[in-house]
């Protein structure tokens, strides 16, 4: 024996064989990726409980819930992470077709454009929206406590104000608490904003780790043309969370 | 060795021949770059729509109101949820099983939101019918007589001298009679 065996000259996809209760790889990728759908309508339905009570409350308090989605929410980080997931849909989508051509290379740095884009989207949810959320006491349920700091606030800034005596006091105090009324149900609104948004951010996050598994698997050549089915099926999952953002985003921000 | 696949052992040729990716779809560049660019635009079509409340249609307006935004909003969500199921999640392309899952979930969605729905929104006609805004038999006979609604609930409060309807309950007009019973269809139909 000059040569090494051919199995060690052969990459992990290469040498790939279904397991033997599948007749072939395609029935075993198809039947992966049916799982993987049925996995994916209970994600669906998870969220659909988040929307129905949305839906809910919306109904009972229609202008509370117009306007505290002005209050309390940014539609432009939004609009940002909305496109971030966008973006990081459409680089997976080209990790698998890097996959289906055997281009590593490509595979991995689509990947991790994907890893990025969602770093990114995490860090723009805790960074930009949480933190501030948390400071201000915009919270869910009974830790909503806004409209007691803005008070503060609005007295702080009368206190700085009036030493100039060029403007009263009280009227500052005034004109500040007059941008700002507090609805009846706002802190029904952000519970919903928070379950939703953050259950929906630990999809992410499980996201980042799915991937995260992918890319390590497409370092050791475990994806080329003839096997893909479990980056297949991150994928899957990634775009449902893509969808689920797509509805959250216009409801919670916009209308 | 040039080529592993030329192998004649068992274990390659499970792993190349039947291998059913051997026909594998490519994933098409362009259409999905295509789809990701329309999936922008739908999303500045949304942040768009939403902050238009009137559209001027000669003298006058018309006022989008937030059902309408709503309404918008969603449309556009879920063409672009189509969009990424059917291009990005590659529906379009595999076998027709993983669409029936996709439609069944999308069944039971609408299942959950449209009865837990039918019944909040038909609450407030419930409570209006308890406070006698609104009678069995319909709302028109109210909207099309202004001012009966108010006549009505002062006759069911201990009643206004010659109103309107104490005179038709006086009279015995406003007692509701059955419809006669037509003895000779039924007869017919048994």
């Amino acid at each position: 024996m000059t040569s090494a065996p051919k199995d060690k000259e052969l990459k992990p996809w290469e040498a790939y064989i279904p397991q033997h209760h599948w007749r072939n790889a395609t029935d075993e990728a198809e039947g992966a990726k049916l799982g993987m759908w049925l996995f994916l309508s209970t994600e669906v339905l998870l969220f659909a409980g988040f929307f129905c009570a949305y839906a809910f409350f919306r109904l009972l308090y229609p202008e509370n819930w117009h306007d505290a989605s002005r209050y309390y929410l940014d539609w432009e980080i939004g609009a940002a992470n909305t496109a971030v997931l966008l973006l990081s849909s459409f680089t997976i989508v080209l990790a698998i077709r890097a996959a289906q051509q055997g281009n590593r290379g490509m595979m991995l740095i689509h990947l991790g454009i994907t890893q990025l884009c969602a770093a990114f989207f995490l860090i723009v949810k805790l960074g930009w929206e949480y933190w501030p959320k948390i400071r201000d006491g915009k919270l869910p349920g009974i830790f909503f406590d806004y409209p007691a700091v803005y008070a503060q606030r609005a007295a702080e800034k009368a206190m700085i104000v009036a030493p100039d005596a060029i403007i009263p006091a009280a009227q500052v105090a005034g004109d500040y608490a007059s941008t700002f009324t507090p609805g009846a149900h706002d802190h029904i609104f952000l519970s919903i904003y928070w379950i939703s948004t953050a259950t929906h951010g630990f999809h992410v996050l499980v996201g980042m780790f799915v991937i995260g598994w992918a890319m390590w698997k497409a370092y050791k050549w475990h994806y080329g043309p003839r096997h893909y089915t479990s980056l297949e099926n991150v994928g899957l999952y990634w775009h449902i969370v893509d969808i689920i953002w797509i509805f959250l985003f216009p409801l919670l921000y916009l209308v | 060795m040039t080529n592993p696949h030329d192998s004649i052992e068992p274990r390659e040729i499970l792993a190349s021949e039947e291998h059913g990716h051997e026909h594998v779809h490519v994933t098409p560049f362009w259409t999905m770059f295509w789809v990701f660019a329309i999936l922008l635009f739908l999303t500045a079509l949304t942040v768009w729509t939403a902050n238009i409340h009137y559209i001027p249609v000669g003298n006058s307006v018309i006022e989008i109101g937030a059902t309408l935004h709503i309404l918008i909003a969603m449309t556009i969500a879920t063409v672009k949820a189509v969009l990424v199921a059917a291009y990005f999640m590659h529906l379009k392309y595999d076998k027709p099983v993983n669409t029936i899952v996709v439609v069944s979930t999308i069944f039971g969605v609408i299942l959950f939101l449209g009865l837990t729905l039918t019944d909040t929104i038909s609450r407030g006609i419930h409570d209006r019918r308890e406070q006698g805004e609104i009678h069995a038999g319909g709302d028109m006979t109210l909207y099309s007589n202004p001012g009966r609604l108010e006549r009505m609930r002062a006759a069911a409060q201990g009643g206004v001298e010659g109103s309107v309807v104490q005179q038709s309950v006086a009279s015995g007009e406003a007692v509701v009679q059955p419809p006669p019973a037509d003895n000779e269809n039924q007869s017919a139909d048994h």
